[in-house]
């Protein structure tokens, strides 16, 4: 596997969501692009991937940004970690597969951070829209996530040299 | 009996990996609980990587508002002959606003003098470029490209031409983060200009509301401008923070609500100040 590469569109993922995404808001919601890679790495290339992927990605969002560090660890080390638990039973090639991984990433990681903040800070809970924002956002992330899933998935055999090129889709009895 | 060998290594690397899970989340909860409190000074490792991405941070602000120049650029000339309309209008109205404001600010200082008020807390305003913004659902921040550096502390109110967006979160070297107006944790002492009533704004996550929890029936209208008010003395006073839109009857319909409309629009967000305040002995030595 050339992890080097997959941290690598990993960092350029944080870059972009972080300065270029967020003018891309419609009507206040913008599309999580750092989610969509790493359901992508899980969904491609396992748990294990997925879940150091979205801990990796979730500590440089917190370390950048975060009110609490560790909370975007667990949410997107989960995403990652429950993306890749599907990765050998079903058809990677699939186009519902990263339509379906990104909706529900979604709410799988945006219910991680609304049980933790409920707990650490519930006045901030009570003020967040939650309802409103979430669908449109599970909506936008998931458009971004095909089109990322799509565009490793191409690069499938560059990134796993060890596949020989064969998109490994269903586990071997 | 023991299970056959190539058993007992997948039972070790099970076991290995459940290891490395349970001390990921334990270390995962340890860090949440730690970084739960009300801390403003950034860590060191915060600061590192706030340095370290600074100039990617920097470069790729500026390559989007080349792109951003470039569109509007198109659009613009698309509509150049409205525009210039427009605009000409807008000039118009501005030379008159800056007469009435000169006739203003000579009325205010020779009232002050006369009502022998001491002289208000000068500001000094730090230009700054929006670099990064938090694409989280619940914290609403943006990262600018000023930071301890350049003067800049926590606590500070920061605004652009159309109104107030937020105050200083977090500071460090190179960089700040600004939590914005409309994040669920945002809150700011507030004036309402046409009565004088104090009330507090809150963020909602996709909105602001201003509540009035001393003021009457009467504290809220619809179209009452919303300006910061005098209590924080980091906070100038005056400063616009938007109109209400819409008035609602708080608890058991005594507190009255304002649902605000921004003046700033935070999609757009580009070009900041950060308001420093100096007392006046600073401002004479200078």
């Amino acid at each position: 596997m050339r992890y080097w590469v997959l941290a690598a569109i990993l960092g350029v993922a944080f870059l972009a969501q972080t300065t270029v995404v967020g003018f891309l808001q419609i009507g206040g919601v913008a599309p999580n692009l750092l989610q969509a890679v790493v359901v992508s790495y899980g969904l491609l290339f396992g748990p294990q991937v997925g879940a150091v992927a979205g801990a990796l990605a979730g500590l440089l969002r917190d370390v950048a940004f975060g009110r609490y560090i560790g909370l975007s660890v667990l949410s997107l080390g989960a995403v990652g970690w429950v993306a890749g638990l599907v990765e050998r039973r079903v058809y990677k090639e699939n186009p519902l597969l990263p339509v379906l991984g990104g909706l529900l990433s979604t709410f799988l990681a945006e219910g991680i951070h609304y049980a933790v903040l409920r707990l650490l800070d519930p006045d901030l809970v009570a003020a967040v829209p939650v309802s409103r924002r979430v669908l449109p956002g599970a909506l936008y992330t998931t458009a971004v996530t095909f089109l990322a899933y799509r565009r490793i998935l191409r690069a499938y055999a560059y990134l796993r040299p060890e596949s020989g090129g064969v998109i490994r889709s269903v586990r071997r009895r | 009996m023991l299970p056959p060998p190539h058993l007992r290594r997948t039972t070790r690397s099970t076991l290995t990996w459940v290891l490395v899970v349970l001390t990921g989340l334990m270390l995962t909860f340890t860090l949440i609980a730690v970084t739960s409190g009300d801390r403003r000074a950034a860590s060191l490792p915060e600061n590192l990587l706030a340095t370290l991405l600074y100039p990617f941070q920097n470069a790729a602000g500026w390559a989007t508002d080349r792109i951003r120049d470039v569109t509007g650029g198109i659009r613009e000339l698309m509509y150049l002959r409205e525009e210039n309309a427009r605009l000409r209008e807008q000039v118009e109205r501005l030379v008159h606003l800056e007469r009435l404001n000169a006739q203003l600010i000579q009325e205010n200082q020779r009232l002050r003098e006369e009502l022998d008020l001491r002289e208000r807390l000068s500001h000094r305003l730090i230009a700054a470029q929006v670099i990064a913004r938090d694409p989280s659902l619940w914290f609403q921040a943006v990262v600018i490209n000023r930071g301890a550096r350049h003067g800049i502390r926590e606590g500070l109110v920061v605004i652009n031409h159309q109104g107030v967006v937020g105050l200083v979160e977090r500071v460090t070297p190179f960089t700040s983060t600004v939590r914005l107006m409309t994040a669920g944790n945002f809150e700011i002492t507030a004036r309402n200009s046409r009565n004088g009533e104090f009330g507090v704004v809150k963020g909602q996550g996709d909105g602001v509301v201003v509540r009035f929890p001393y003021g009457g029936r009467d504290a809220v209208r619809q179209g009452d401008i919303i300006v910061t008010g005098w209590f924080q003395p980091e906070i100038p006073g005056g400063l616009y923070i938007g109109a209400v839109a819409e008035v609602e009857r708080g608890d058991h319909d005594l507190i009255p609500i304002g649902i605000l409309r921004p003046g700033v629009d935070f999609q757009h967000l580009d070009l900041v100040q950060v308001v420093v305040p100096e007392p006046p002995g600073e401002e004479a030595a200078q």
